[in-house]
Order: structure tokens, then C-alpha cells, then sequence
């Protein structure tokens, strides 16, 4: 049996599926069909109903998903076929030519400026702005180029204008360009497969009827997110393709059974009237069905910003004055300078293709989506191959997000006896050690970035300058620090014990650097990054003299801070590999049975004398699931009880179940919150929701974790939540609910121990008189205020919980006595950069 | 020549939002004064009030910006909610110091408003330029 | 010189910065210490008997005037 996944589909489905896979203990194959990841999510530029930022929140997950060794992304790549059985899979995959080896390039750009055929409409913006025939498809990873074969000269004839050799193979350094380059069939073996395949908007003659494609200034919604987005191709200004600026916009949201249609538009209305508020913004709509508290709450929100909102079952279009669109609707009629159509979905052409391959059930529309009451929405007729997200329905982020790691534990649960055996052993690494008492001495490394470092600083001015700075013991130039070469070679000499990067942004290549840095043998966090491409070549390429000044400025900044770093090494916190569930209803029972299957300890707590006596229990799925429940010797159900105390911190739980017969301790790593409103606990046997700081609304929902990519977690770490214990909701959404959870526990005490960032808090008890002003403000809650006897009198302190801590600052920031500070972000740092800025002492 | 002023800018942009739109913005290769000098930090919670204070009554900087992400994206829940209420404070005291209230700055700038950064940038150094140096230069 | 803090399953943990010449002075010591409801360790380092103490405290008052930031 494989350990590993193959998961189609890069959106945020796929994404998530992966990263709870790789969470817990398997090796994950990505296969993405455009050449970047993101799906639709990296094209929209708000999320409802959070109104998040849609990049901001993907970015992050992205960058730590493609620098994880356990992770393969295969991009611009489709599956062509699928034979075997549930536990070995042997999945063929077509990687597309993108006439250039992501092995060596490094994305430097250097062939973009000289590739003479541009003008390419991107089809990332769906058409809007251009590229070059060799290009980025999008601005996230990976991020290598590709030439489109379809308007490359060379490819197309033989010849790039007039040049024997083509200029973008002549400027790169890496000789990454390879025009032989043909389609490549590779084959993967592994345990289980997950189709995340996603949804597109559905492009037909309703569409046209409306003046899509005949108009112009008719858009349909994803083409406007592209406008509204920082990324896309106005810079976030919404203009119309002759560069005008629309005052009145107006939406139109075509007839859809889900109310992810509905919600674009109010999305696309709010960004919309945030950044303009004197636009007219306007959403037409045939019917809306909001089904859900926050989406209800959202659209109010929308309405009380000026947005108008107006049914009408009865729409028409004609073409206005200066290329206005004249909507005519009951009789009334509005002048519209840009008109947005939300279309319903479809499936993706991915989707569909897929399916057809691999010879699975689909509903009317083309989505993998089971109308019988007994097949799970997961599953497909193949034991084994699973889906979720939009391909399986049309549906919004956070459900998308749910459905995937409802996935994953289906695929866990699976494979549970092959956790593990796939897994990237990390490398054997010889550090040297480094006291804080000990001289610094620097290696400073100059990345030339192909040009765009090189290309605009005079480098020679940097280097002398560099060399000079404090502490410095040599400089480096380096065509590519990325490749890890210059670093690696210099620090082995063991000569050096601090390194200065002079490069790009730590944001990409922290994970990358800081690996380079290991295997020369020094600890990653006694390396510093300057970022002299994002945020100087690239940002002040008409004045080379000021540039040069600043990246001086940069270096000694850098090198400043680079002299007080110390060795830090990562903190270990041990995992009580077991977990509580509080709640045997159908989301409870559906995620004790997933952690039961994936081998996983758990104990299921209910009121009742017996599970099948709860109503909603009196399910087919939920009474097919009790029997299995009761015959897996991994689940301990405890009926007629209740959870008393429960105290301790992720990893480390000891709880109090309570019953009439006497009580049970017991040690848990992690936490479930099953229960329906009335299921509260009672004050003489100790307050588990006071215990574990769980609040609820004003409906008796539990609240969470703020952000839409964490609907199942509490802001406790350890702790989560499913089923009716967060919203109202079917019986089949709270089972893929509480499986969605079980995976979120299983990332947690499928381990034995977390192994977590020690850029954490640390306090300073020569300095620390618990004040306390550091505790209440602290947004993780990980600061406990303690007395002590210090020579017959009561001292205080405070304890900093390193389990809990996640590093933000804010405490180090509200301390008046510095009496407690983050490591790897000091004060001192703060004051040594702040003091170089100027240069003077 | 090296009698205009030139004033320096420190930003203190948070890891999460504001230091990736000033990321994208080099991407993008939108351009902007060589002015402004970022330092990353965690959070825009993690700038005590100190830093601020101290580099412009030190006569460390002109002007400076403090970045963080939107009230409600904060990657740690909260934490730009602190640096709201530090910045409310800071402004009360840059009075007292007889400091203009153009030398500080709070922006919300997200992960994809590298446009934002820039202009921001922008203005606040055309601002400074305009003010003259920080008393507190020696 | 004994550390100020020790962590001791999994808890914070305060030296009282006394010296006891005798375990039984400690323990002493120890047994008044948890009269008033804290948590104590007794450490033997080097012929040293060191006693730690802790108390959570769980009603936080900040001082009058106390400006948070």
C-alpha cells in the first residue's frame, strides 16, 4: 500500500487537500494543468463573506506548500489515465513543453525585454494586458518561465527576426531555454487520488443575449476581478478598455441554484464602492437565495454602502453613447459605463476531460456531484479516487476548504497503515556552533540576479562598500544565490559565522536560503536576507546613483543586524497522540470514525444512554457509521457523560469526562467540539468552554479562528469545531464537517511531537515585575501571569506558553520594563537598523 | 546637489501583507523614491512606540510609516488592532515633541495593493520633502 | 549560580533565591509555601537544596493609570 497522494487540481481545494495530507504523513503529488497554481482563487481579488484579501491569505499557504520536500508539483501537466486499485494507483501524467528547464531557471526575466513578438493577450486577465511569446503565465508559483509555441517565431519558423541565435537564449545565463523540448509522459505510483478540478464560469448564448462579446464594456465577473486586483492588469484601477474610468457600474446575476453567483457580485460591488465611493454601483438579480447567516449578513453590509440592489426577472441591452451600455429592466431604464455579468458555473474543460478518461459519474451539468441519498459526496464509483471542492459542486472558498480536508481524512483513513513510509527524510546537516559571546564574522553574498541586481547597481561601488562594513570577512559575487552554489561552498571553509544576502526577497527564498545555509553548515538563523531587487533595482531603475546609495544603506543595515543574530535551534513540543470528541452527533461521529480508521485514538463523549437515541442520528448514513464506530477498537464512546475541566494546551490536554458512575481522566493531544447549542456544560463539574477560552455568538454558535481558510479551527490551537456546534446545516454537511476536522486532528496527533519556529516569546525575569500589561493583549492568549516567592516576598512574572506562542510581537511591543522579547525579532535588532539608516553611531 | 534634502523614510512593514505588496510592487516594477527604507517585522503589532519615537527624537529618520494588514486579515488575529491603538498614542505624542504630524504614518496595505505602497510612498516623501528636515537632525 | 526559572513538567517554575542548609529546612520551607496555595519543587543540585515556587494568577488588575499599549 502507498503513502502517498496524488491530488488534480491546484486551486484552493487541492491546495488544502494537499497540505492537510502532508500534515499528516504522506507524500503528495500536485498536478496542476495551467503552469501556475492558485486556481481561481489567485484570480479574484476579494473573498466573500469575509471580504478578505484573496492573495494575502493564498500567498503564504502557496510559498509553504512548493519549498515542502514531501510536496511534488507537477505544473502545466494532465492526467491522462489511471489503472490499479485503491492503496496503488499508477497515475499517468503528460507534462506540457514549456520550452524552458524549471531546473535551471531561476526567473530572473533577463529573456522577457528581448523577445521581440509581444502583444500576447494573458490569459490569466483573461485577455487583458500582454506578454511576450516567453512569459510568466501569472505572478504566483512556480514561478518559471514558458514560451507559447503558438506565436514563438523560432518555433513556429526556425528564426527569431534576424538573429542566427535567439536573443533569450543569448542572455540566459542558466541556459534554460530549450526549444526541443517535447511533451513528457511520467507515471506515478500512489495510495489514493482526489480530483480538485474546480468550476469556470459558464460562457453560453445567454450570455451573448446580454452583450457579452458584442458590446464592448460587457464583462463577465472573473474578467473584473482582474481589474480589481493590485496583481491583475490595470493595477487594481478598474478601467474600461479605451482607459476610461467607469462612474456607474451595474451587475447582473444570471439565474443560479447556489448563491456563489449572487455573493461575486456583492463581493465585486463592495470592492468596488471601497475604492470609488461616489461610483454608482448597481447588482441586478433574478433571485437570491443566501442560505447562510454570514452571506445574509454580508449582503446587508452591501446594501447599506450604497449599492443598489434590484430584482428583475426581465433584463435587456443595447449599446449606449461613448460605448455605455443602456440596460433597460421593468420598464426603467440605466445607463451603465461598465456591466458586470455573473454567469452560473460549469465545470472546468479539466473536469470534464478527466471524467470522461476515467470513465466517472456526473450530474447534468458535467460536476462529479452524486444525486442518490447513498453514495458520499466524496467518493466516486472508484474506491479510492475522491473528490471535492467546486468540481464537485459549485460552492464558495471556506466549503471548497472543508470538502478538501473532509477529503483528505477520507484518503488518511485509507492509507493509514502506509503513513509515513513516503516520506522525505531530512537532509543530515554539521552545524557549527556559535556562542553569543563569539566575534561575528561575516560572509556577505552579492547576488547579481542575472541583471536584475547586476544590471543596475554598480556593483564594484556595492562590493568595496560591503567589504568595509563591520565585521565582514569577505564578499562574494554570485551570478544566482538561489542555487545555493556560492553559499554552500564559502561556508563550508567553517571561516564564517553570520551570512548577509544581497539579494531578493525573503518572502520567496527564506525556506530556500535558509536551506542553502544549513547544508553549509551554518544555523539559518544566523543568515540575513537584504532585499536589493523588490524593494530597490526594481523599484528605482531610472536613478542607478541613488539606487546604488540605497542598496549601501541596505547592506549595512543588514550587516548591522546580521552581527547581533543569534543561534536558534526549533522547539519540540511532545503530542498526546489521542483526541477528544465532544458530541455524538453526526459530525462527531463522522470525525471519531475517520480518526478511528486512520488508527488514531479517540474517545466520543455524549449525553444519551446511546448513540442511535439522538434524532438526527436516526440517519442511514449515521446509523451505517455508529456500527462501524462501535466495532473500531480505537474509539472509546462514553454515553450518559459529559466533559468536566479541561486543561493544558495543544498536544497536551487532560480533560475530565463526567458521569454518574464516576469519572474518567484522560490525556488527549487535541480537542473536538461536536455539540449543538444546548449542550452546555454545567459549572459544578468544571467549564470546558470557559477552560479552553471558547466563546459563543449570539446565536450560540461557536466562534473561530478569523479567515476564511480556517472554518473548522478556534483560535485555541488544538481545539476545533464541526457540524452544528458552528452553524446550522444538513446531516451530510455536518459528516463531511466532522471528517473535515478529523483531518485537522490528525495533522496534529498523528505526530509525536510538533516541531514549531523558535521565533517565538521569551521573558526576561531579571526585568519582567508582572505588570501584566503584556497578558490581555496577547492575541494567541499564551501569556499567564504568575507569583513567586522570591526571599519571603510575593514576586510576578509572566510564563510564556512556547506551545501557543506564535511570534507576533505584540507583547515585546507593550512591555514598558523589556521584560520580554521575540527571538530573532529583539529590540536591539529593531534599534541597530533603525540606527543605520543614517549610517551615523 | 548635496545641499537638497533628501528626507529618509523608515517603514516598518509587517511579513505577512504590506512587506509582499512592497515585494510586488518591485515585481511590477512600479518605481518610487529611493527615500523610503522598509524593515520587516512580524506584525504591525510588533513596533513598540519606542522605535518610532526614538528614531524621529533621535533624528533618525523624517518621517515615518508603519504598515500593516486590513483590520480583520491580521495573520495573527489581531495584532494590527494594537498597532491602530499605539498609533493613536504616538500621534498625541509627536505633538507634545513639537514633531508635525506628517513625520508618522499608519497605513493598511494588503499583500496585493503594491499600487498603495507606491503611492503611499510617494506622497509621504513629496510630504517631507515639503516639511523640511526633523528638527531633531543634528 | 541556580537558574532563576526552571521549567518542570511543563511549568514555570521560581527559585526563591534562599539558602537551606538542611532538605529538612527546605521541605520546611516548602510545607509554608504551600499553606499558601503555591505549587513548589524541590531541587538538589550540588549540595544545594534549592525550593521553587509558582502561583497562577487568574484576576489580572492592572495598576491604576496603567496605560497598556
Amino acid at each position: 500500500m502507498k503513502g502517498s497522494v496524488l491530488i488534480v487540481g491546484a486551486g484552493p481545494a487541492g491546495m488544502r487537500a494537499a497540505a492537510e495530507l502532508i500534515n499528516q504523513g504522506f507524500k503528495v503529488i500536485l498536478v496542476e494543468e495551467k503552469p501556475t497554481i492558485g486556481g481561481k482563487m489567485a484570480q479574484i481579488d476579494k473573498m466573500f463573506p469575509s471580504n478578505e484579501c484573496s492573495t494575502c491569505t493564498i500567498l503564504p499557504r502557496m510559498l509553504e506548500l512548493t519549498s515542502n520536500p514531501n510536496m511534488t508539483v507537477v505544473a502545466f501537466a494532465e492526467v491522462k489515465g489511471i489503472d490499479g486499485e485503491a492503496g496503488d494507483f499508477k497515475v499517468k501524467v503528460l507534462k506540457k513543453p514549456r520550452y524552458v528547464d524549471p531546473m535551471k531557471c531561476t526567473a530572473c526575466t533577463d529573456c522577457f525585454p528581448v523577445c521581440p513578438v509581444g502583444g500576447i493577450p494573458m490569459e490569466f486577465n483573461f485577455g487583458r494586458g500582454a506578454h511576450k511569446a516567453i512569459y510568466f503565465y501569472s505572478p504566483f508559483p512556480p514561478r518559471k518561465a514558458l514560451i507559447d509555441p503558438e506565436k514563438c517565431t523560432y518555433i513556429l519558423e526556425g528564426k527569431c527576426g534576424d538573429k542566427e541565435v535567439p536573443p533569450c537564449v543569448e542572455v540566459c545565463e542558466p541556459e534554460a531555454i530549450v526549444f526541443g523540448q517535447k511533451p513528457a509522459e511520467v507515471e506515478f505510483n500512489v495510495g489514493a487520488v482526489i480530483l480538485a478540478t474546480g468550476m469556470d464560469e459558464m460562457k453560453t448564448e445567454a450570455l451573448e443575449a446580454l452583450g457579452y462579446g458584442k458590446l464592448p464594456n460587457v464583462l463577465t465577473a472573473l474578467e473584473y476581478e482582474r481589474l480589481l486586483s493590485g496583481l491583475g492588469p490595470t493595477g487594481g484601477v478598474v478601467k474600461r478598455d479605451d482607459k476610461k474610468e467607469p462612474r456607474s457600474i451595474a451587475w447582473y446575476v444570471l439565474s443560479n441554484p447556489s448563491p456563489t453567483g449572487f455573493m461575486t457580485a456583492v463581493a465585486e460591488a463592495m470592492g468596488t464602492i471601497e475604492r470609488n465611493p461616489d461610483a454608482s454601483v448597481s447588482v441586478f438579480y433574478e433571485d437570491i437565495n443566501l442560505a447562510r447567516d454570514d452571506y445574509a449578513n454580508f449582503y446587508h453590509r452591501a446594501k447599506e454602502s450604497n449599492i443598489n440592489f434590484i430584482k428583475t426577472d426581465c433584463i435587456s441591452v443595447a449599446e449606449g453613447e461613448d460605448g455605455n451600455v443602456d440596460l433597460t429592466y421593468d420598464k426603467e431604464s440605466f445607463h451603465a459605463e461598465m456591466f458586470v455579468l455573473v454567469p452560473p458555473y460549469a465545470p472546468t474543460e479539466g473536469t470534464l476531460k478527466l471524467s470522461k478518461t476515467l470513465g466517472l459519474e456526473v450530474d447534468e451539468w458535467g460536476f462529479y456531484s452524486k444525486k442518490t441519498d447513498d453514495t458520499h459526496p466524496i467518493h466516486t464509483a472508484k474506491e479510492g479516487i475522491f473528490v471535492c471542492g467546486s468540481a464537485q459542486e459549485p460552492k464558495g472558498i471556506d466549503d471548497s476548504i472543508i470538502q478538501a480536508c473532509s477529503a483528505a481524512s477520507h484518503a488518511a483513513a485509507l492509507l493509514a497503515p502506509s503513513r509515513r513510509t513516503e516520506l522525505v527524510p531530512p537532509p543530515e546537516k554539521d552545524i557549527l556552533p556559535v556562542k553569543p559571546g563569539d566575534e561575528p564574522a561575516t560572509l556577505a553574498v552579492i547576488c547579481r540576479c542575472g541583471v536584475n541586481i547586476a544590471g543596475l547597481l554598480d556593483l564594484d561601488e556595492l562590493v568595496d562598500y560591503t567589504k568595509s562594513l563591520p565585521h565582514v570577512k569577505h564578499v562574494e559575487v554570485t551570478p544566482f544565490g538561489c542555487d545555493g552554489v556560492a553559499i554552500r561552498e564559502h561556508l563550508k571553509t567553517k571561516d564564517y559565522n553570520r551570512l548577509i544576502i544581497g539579494g531578493c526577497s525573503p518572502k520567496t527564498h527564506e525556506d530556500l536560503f535558509s536551506l542553502h545555509t544549513e547544508m553549509g553548515g551554518l544555523n539559518r538563523y544566523l543568515m540575513e536576507i537584504v532585499n536589493l531587487r523588490n524593494h530597490c533595482t526594481w523599484v528605482h531603475s531610472t536613478d542607478k546613483p541613488k539606487a546604488t546609495e540605497k542598496a549601501k544603506t541596505l547592506m549595512r543595515m543588514g550587516e548591522s543586524r546580521a552581527a547581533l543574530l543569534e543561534s536558534l535551534d526549533d522547539i519540540h513540543v511532545t503530542v498526546t497522540p489521542a483526541c477528544l470528541v465532544i458530541g455524538g452527533n453526526p459530525s462527531g461521529i463522522a470525525c471519531a470514525l475517520k480518526l478511528g480508521q486512520a488508527g488514531l485514538d479517540v474517545y466520543l463523549v455524549d449525553k444519551e444512554t446511546d448513540l442511535g437515541k439522538t434524532k438526527e442520528n436516526q440517519n442511514r448514513f449515521v446509523e451505517k457509521m455508529i456500527v462501524e464506530l462501535n466495532s473500531n477498537d480505537k474509539v472509546k464512546v462514553r454515553t450518559e457523560a459529559k466533559v468536566g475541566r479541561v486543561e493544558g494546551f495543544v498536544g497536551n490536554f487532560r480533560a475530565e469526562i463526567v458521569k454518574n458512575s464516576g469519572n474518567e481522566s484522560i490525556d488527549i493531544g487535541s480537542v473536538v467540539v461536536a455539540t449543538s447549542g444546548d449542550m452546555r456544560a454545567e459549572s459544578d463539574n468544571g467549564d470546558f468552554e470557559k477552560d479552553l477560552l471558547l466563546q459563543r455568538d449570539d446565536k450560540n454558535f461557536f466562534i473561530g479562528m478569523l479567515g476564511i481558510l480556517n472554518p473548522l479551527d478556534f483560535n485555541t490551537d488544538g481545539v476545533f469545531k464541526c457540524g452544528s456546534a458552528r452553524k446550522a446545516m444538513g446531516i451530510l454537511d455536518a459528516i463531511i464537517d466532522g471528517e473535515g476536522t478529523a483531518s485537522r486532528v490528525a495533522g496534529i496527533i498523528s505526530k509525536q511531537e510538533l516541531v514549531k519556529s523558535p521565533a517565538i516569546s521569551v521573558v526576561v525575569d531579571e526585568k519582567c515585575d508582572g505588570c501584566a500589561y503584556c497578558i490581555e493583549p496577547c492575541p494567541a492568549q499564551a501569556l499567564t501571569l504568575i507569583e513567586y516567592m522570591q526571599k519571603d516576598s510575593v514576586k510576578k512574572t509572566v510564563e510564556a506558553n512556547e506551545a501557543i506562542c506564535r511570534g507576533c510581537g505584540v507583547c515585546m511591543a507593550t512591555c514598558p520594563k523589556e521584560g520580554i522579547f521575540v527571538r530573532h525579532f529583539k529590540p536591539e535588532y529593531f534599534e541597530v537598523l533603525i540606527n543605520s539608516v543614517t549610517g551615523s553611531e | 546637489m548635496s545641499n537638497e534634502y533628501e528626507p529618509i523614510i523608515i517603514a516598518f512593514c509587517c511579513n505577512w501583507c504590506s512587506y509582499a505588496a512592497a515585494d510586488s510592487a518591485g515585481t511590477a516594477r512600479l518605481q518610487y523614491p529611493s527615500n523610503v527604507h522598509i524593515i520587516r517585522c512580524m506584525c504591525s503589532g510588533m513596533v513598540h512606540p519606542n522605535y518610532v519615537m526614538n528614531a524621529l527624537t533621535q533624528g533618525r529618520a523624517d518621517g515615518i510609516l508603519m504598515c500593516g494588514c486590513h483590520i480583520g486579515d491580521c495573520h495573527y488575529q489581531d495584532g494590527n488592532k494594537r498597532a491602530e491603538k499605539r498609533a493613536e498614542a504616538i500621534t498625541l505624542m509627536l505633538e507634545d515633541f513639537g514633531l508635525e504630524e506628517e513625520r508618522f504614518r499608519l497605513e493598511w496595505i494588503s499583500a496585493s495593493e503594491g499600487p498603495k505602497f507606491v503611492e503611499v510612498a510617494r506622497e509621504m516623501t513629496r510630504a517631507l520633502k515639503e516639511l523640511g528636515p526633523n528638527p531633531y537632525k543634528t | 549560580m541556580p537558574n532563576i526559572a526552571e521549567k518542570m513538567d511543563g511549568k514555570k517554575f521560581m527559585w526563591d533565591q534562599q539558602n537551606y542548609p538542611t532538605e529538612k529546612e527546605a521541605l520546611d520551607k516548602l510545607a509554608e509555601y504551600e499553606k499558601n496555595g503555591f505549587e513548589t519543587r524541590l531541587v538538589k543540585k550540588e549540595n544545594q537544596f534549592l525550593v521553587y515556587t509558582r502561583r497562577v494568577v487568574t484576576e489580572i488588575v492592572i495598576e491604576e493609570g496603567g496605560q497598556p499599549l
